[in-house]
């Protein structure tokens, strides 16, 4: 079953710059897919089209069960508590520390307290993390950084987590052991959705890649296939 | 703040101006030895005329006692018996402003052959009514100025508050909390900050006016209503400050 369906978008902004040309693909429930491309391919554009950030010019992004066509302002919080996101600068808050970081995507929806605490404790276990629950962002390493907000994202239990270049900041050891993490989730059954400028991440596992080319979708390489 | 010492100003105002209105009268002195059989024809004619609440004949010997019980007996000792002359007072409505009524009557009447003399309402009465008049559209006119000033002021502080947030609220935006949520905390401060700034304005206001009272006992206060309508108005647009900065600032 499809969780993503993405039909014919395209995204302009200003005058003349397309992001994105009529790019057509969907998502199935637990798939991993990389969406390849240089900086300014369209990768976050398309991303922000996922999280209803952004609306399609033309065309359709189907979510969750959201439709981007019909989908209300008062329904987008709902959507994002289906999506995680992971970002390149993590967006940790400073002002709390790894605990309270997970426990404020928890607190934001409503969840009781006692759930908060067993989830969080969860999650910390997840990503290696328990031992440092108490420290700030400040205190942790970028892959430390990353892992948390990973936790973070998978909060509430989401469908897809969707991530925008997960390891640009990291140094090579953290990006191979955040993607063992990211390899780990799907196969518990969640959807991944990581956009990339590194061909190398790749090459790790073979996985379905799609490719996107100044806003074209050139490429849907399936699982297994070569690059 | 400016508002209330406004309104208190304009309430003292009118409130002096109608206990110079409820003092005030117009009197035609009658000419000597006048009886009120001869003014009733007088009378008949000013109690018909618009703006003239009461018309009554005074006779000497009224005038006479109520002298003494202004001024006492001792100005009266050594003069002729009685030297007041009997007159007919004119009370005018306070509905209506003092000065066309008393031009019209003094025009109209006072040169009726029974009539001697008028004493018209001292140029005071006239001045306090106009500044009565303009201290009220000066009041409603600020008032307006400054809750518009005052909103503009919270909107700002509240998008303020919103930009000293952008991470949390952007996290918060993206980790699925509804909007209520996010909103909620920022239209509570800009209530509070509008109330708490109309709290102290009253404070100031019931100060200074609780003060003023050891120099004017007679200050009229603000009746209680207004102090809770100046807090509560405070609080309704700070409220309103709030919303405007949401709906411009925060963007879902």
């Amino acid at each position: 079953m499809a969780i993503l369906e993405v039909k014919s978008v395209t995204k302009s902004y200003g005058k003349g710059w397309t992001a994105l040309s009529r790019v057509d693909f969907s998502l199935r429930e637990g798939e991993f897919v990389f969406l390849v491309g240089s900086s300014g391919a369209g990768k976050s554009t398309l991303l922000s089209l996922i999280t209803m950030e952004e609306r399609p010019d033309s065309g359709k992004v189907a979510v969750a069960g959201f439709d981007s066509e019909t989908i209300k302002n008062e329904e987008i919080p709902l959507l994002r508590r289906k999506i995680g996101v992971v970002f390149q600068d993590f967006r940790l808050l400073r002002e709390m520390t790894a605990w309270e970081n997970i426990a404020f995507a928890l607190k934001v929806t409503g969840q009781p307290r006692k759930y908060i605490k067993k989830r969080v404790f969860e999650l910390l276990s997840m990503v290696g993390l328990t031992h440092k629950a108490q420290s700030y962002p400040h205190e942790l390493s970028g892959g430390e950084k990353q892992r948390i907000a990973v936790a973070r994202a998978l909060a509430n239990n989401p469908l897809l987590l969707l991530a925008d270049e997960p390891t640009g900041n990291l140094d090579p050891r953290a990006t191979d052991e955040l993607l063992e993490l990211f390899f780990e989730i799907n196969m518990q059954g969640t959807a991944v959705f990581m956009a990339t400028h590194n061909t190398a991440l790749i090459d790790l596992s073979p996985k379905r890649v799609l490719e996107l080319e100044n806003g074209v979708l050139v490429g849907d390489r399936s699982a297994g296939a070569a690059l | 703040m400016i508002l209330g010492a406004f309104a208190i100003v304009t309430l003292n105002l009118r409130s002096t101006l109608g206990s110079l209105k409820r003092k005030v009268h117009l009197e035609f002195y009658l000419r000597d030895g006048a009886t009120k059989a001869d003014a009733t024809g007088f009378i008949a004619m000013l109690e018909t005329e618009e703006g003239v609440e009461s018309v009554e004949f005074v006779t000497a010997e009224k005038a006479r006692i109520e002298f003494i019980e202004e001024y006492g007996e001792d100005l009266l000792r050594g003069l002729p018996k009685n030297p007041f002359p009997p007159s007919v007072r004119v009370r005018l409505s306070q509905a209506l402003t003092m000065g066309e009524a008393v031009t019209k009557l003094a025009d109209k009447y006072s040169k009726e052959s029974i009539v001697a003399e008028l004493s018209a309402p001292n140029r005071i009465a006239y001045r306090l009514a106009k500044l009565s008049g303009i201290s009220l559209i000066l009041t409603v006119g600020w008032g307006i100025i400054l809750l518009f000033a005052a909103t503009i002021i919270i909107t700002n502080t509240v998008r303020l508050a919103i930009a000293q947030r952008a991470d949390s609220i952007a996290i918060m935006q993206l980790v699925g909390a509804s909007n209520s949520f996010i909103r909620m905390p920022f239209i509570f401060e800009g209530v509070l900050h509008g109330a708490a700034s109309g709290g102290l304005a009253w404070l100031i206001i019931w100060g200074l006016t609780e003060a003023s009272a050891y120099i004017l006992p007679e200050i009229v206060r603000l009746p209680i209503l207004i102090h809770i309508a100046i807090v509560l108005l405070g609080g309704a647009f700070g409220g309103v400050g709030s919303l405007i900065a949401l709906r411009k600032y925060l963007r879902y």
